[in-house]
C-alpha cells in the first residue's frame, strides 16, 4: 500500500477509534511532530461531522444546480437582450425619423407632395401674373379714328373670376364686323369670338384661371384697341 | 407560468429540500439579498455565499416542528442573510487587521448562540459540501454511502467493485483527494491554519 493510503488509512481508523495501543501512541507522537498531518486529521473530523449530514448536502447540491442553471441562462439571455436592445433601439429610431418627418411636412397640415403642389400652383399662378411688355405698350391706345369709342372696360380692370366681363362701345361705321380675342401672359389665345356687329359684348370669365390677360378689339381684321384684364 | 407559493407551501417545500422550491426561494429572494451584499461592500459572489448560508440555516431553523414565523418568510430570510453578512463583515474585518490590537473588535458582536448556525461554521458547511461535490461522481456515491454506515461489502457490490478491501481504499483514495482539495484552497486556510498549529488532545 502507497504511503498516503497507509496514512489515509491511520487518520481513518484514528478517528474511528480502531487503532490498538500501540498504533495509537505511535500516531499521536506522529501528530505532534507533523502539523500537516494535524490539519488534516481535523479537516477529516471536520468532513466526517458536516458529510454525515446528508441534508445539508442535498441543500446545497440543489442550491449549486439551480445557481448554475440560472447563471447560464442568464449568459445565455445576454446575446438575446443585447439583439433585442439593438433591434429596439433602431424601431424607436426609425419611428422618432418618421414622426418627426411626418411633424416637419405637416407643420401646416400639408403633406410634401400637397406641399409641392401648391408650390407649383403658386409659381404657375404667379406665373399667370407676369405681364407682357409687348402688350403692355399697346394697352389704352386706340388705332382707329375718333369713330370708335370704348366705353367698357377699362382699359385695366381687376376682376374675380367668374365675373362678367362687358364689352361696350360705340362707333360711327355700324356695319363693321367686330371680334373680341383675350390673350393670356403667355400670348396664347384663349378666347375668340366670331365677327359680330353691335356695341356690346359679354365675357363670361367662369373658365378662366386667375392670372393677367389681354384683350384685343379687332374690326375688319384691324387691331384697334388692347386692354388688360387681371382675373383673381 | 408564474406560480406564488405561500409561507407556509414554502417551508413544507424546503423541508422536504424540493427543488422548485429551493428554485422559487432563489429567484425571489437573491435579488433583495444581493442588494444587501453590494451595499455593504460585497459582491456578486458574497452573495452567492450568503443566500446559500441563509438557506441552509432556514432549513434548519424549520426542522424544529413547532417553529412559527412571526414575519413574512421573506423578511425573516432577508434578517438571517443580513445577520450572516455582518458577521461576515466582522470576522474578515478581524481577520484582516488581527495584527492590530487597537481595531480588534469582541466577535460575539453579531455571534449567535447556537454554533451549528454561526456563520464561520456555515461557510465552513458550505467550502466542504463545495469541495464534495468537486469529487468524481463515484467517490461522491462511495462517500454517501459510507456515510450512510452502509458496509463496505455492500458499497462494492452497489459499485461494482471486486472486494470489500478495493472499497476501503477506493474510500481512502477518495478521503485523502477530499482532504487535499480542502487544504489547498485559500478559502479554507482561514479554518485550517489556526485550528492545524493547535496541538492535539
Amino acid at each position: 500500500m502507497k504511503e498516503t493510503e497507509n496514512l489515509s488509512e491511520w487518520i481513518e481508523k484514528y478517528q474511528s477509534d480502531e487503532l490498538d495501543q500501540k498504533e495509537k501512541s505511535r500516531f499521536l507522537s506522529l501528530l505532534n511532530r507533523n502539523p500537516l498531518l494535524r490539519r488534516e486529521v481535523m479537516i477529516d473530523k471536520e468532513l466526517n461531522d458536516i458529510l454525515s449530514d446528508e441534508n445539508l448536502l442535498e441543500i446545497s447540491e440543489k442550491f449549486r444546480m439551480i445557481r448554475d442553471k440560472m447563471g447560464k441562462k442568464r449568459i445565455r439571455r445576454i446575446p438575446g437582450l443585447i439583439a433585442a436592445s439593438i433591434f429596439f433601439l433602431l424601431t424607436i429610431g426609425i419611428l422618432i425619423l418618421v414622426i418627426k418627418r411626418s411633424l416637419i411636412d405637416n407643420f401646416d397640415g400639408q403633406t410634401v407632395a400637397e406641399r409641392s403642389s401648391e408650390n407649383c400652383k403658386s409659381e404657375y399662378l404667379s406665373a399667370n401674373f407676369a405681364p407682357v411688355p409687348e402688350f403692355e405698350i399697346l394697352i389704352g391706345s386706340i388705332t382707329r379714328g375718333p369713330s370708335f369709342r370704348l366705353q367698357l372696360p377699362q382699359s385695366r380692370i381687376i376682376i374675380s373670376r367668374g365675373t362678367d366681363l362687358v364689352f361696350g362701345w360705340t362707333s360711327a361705321e355700324v356695319q363693321n364686323q367686330i371680334k373680341i380675342e383675350l390673350f393670356n401672359n403667355k400670348g396664347n389665345r384663349v378666347f375668340g369670338s366670331l365677327p359680330f356687329s353691335g356695341s356690346r359684348f359679354t365675357l363670361h370669365t367662369d373658365y378662366f384661371n386667375p392670372g393677367i390677360y389681354y384683350w384685343k378689339i379687332i374690326i375688319d381684321e384691324e387691331l384697334i384697341t388692347i386692354g388688360c384684364i387681371t382675373l383673381i | 407560468m408564474i406560480v406564488f407559493y405561500t409561507d407556509e407551501a414554502l417551508i413544507h417545500g424546503l423541508r422536504q429540500k424540493k427543488t422548485k422550491t429551493i428554485r422559487y426561494l432563489y429567484k425571489e429572494l437573491f435579488p433583495v439579498i444581493r442588494s444587501i451584499v453590494e451595499r455593504n461592500s460585497g459582491n456578486h459572489q458574497d452573495a452567492e455565499d450568503v443566500f446559500h448560508d441563509g438557506l441552509i440555516v432556514l432549513y434548519l431553523r424549520i426542522q424544529n416542528q413547532t417553529f412559527t414565523l412571526k414575519s413574512t418568510l421573506k423578511t425573516y430570510f432577508y434578517s438571517i442573510c443580513r445577520n450572516i453578512w455582518l458577521q461576515r463583515l466582522d470576522r474578515k474585518y478581524r481577520l484582516m487587521y488581527q495584527s492590530d490590537f487597537e481595531v480588534r473588535e469582541d466577535s460575539g458582536a453579531y455571534a449567535t448562540e447556537d454554533y451549528y448556525i454561526r456563520e464561520e461554521h456555515l461557510e465552513k458547511i458550505r467550502l466542504y459540501n463545495q469541495h464534495f461535490l468537486n469529487l468524481p461522481h463515484d467517490c461522491q456515491t462511495l462517500l454517501k454511502l459510507f456515510f450512510r454506515k452502509v458496509p463496505l461489502k455492500e458499497i462494492a457490490g452497489v459499485l461494482g467493485f471486486k472486494d470489500e478491501k478495493y472499497a476501503k481504499t477506493r474510500k481512502y483514495m477518495c478521503k485523502n483527494m477530499l482532504r487535499k482539495k480542502i487544504l489547498n484552497d485559500p478559502d479554507c486556510q482561514q479554518f485550517i491554519l489556526y485550528e492545524g498549529n493547535r496541538e492535539p488532545e
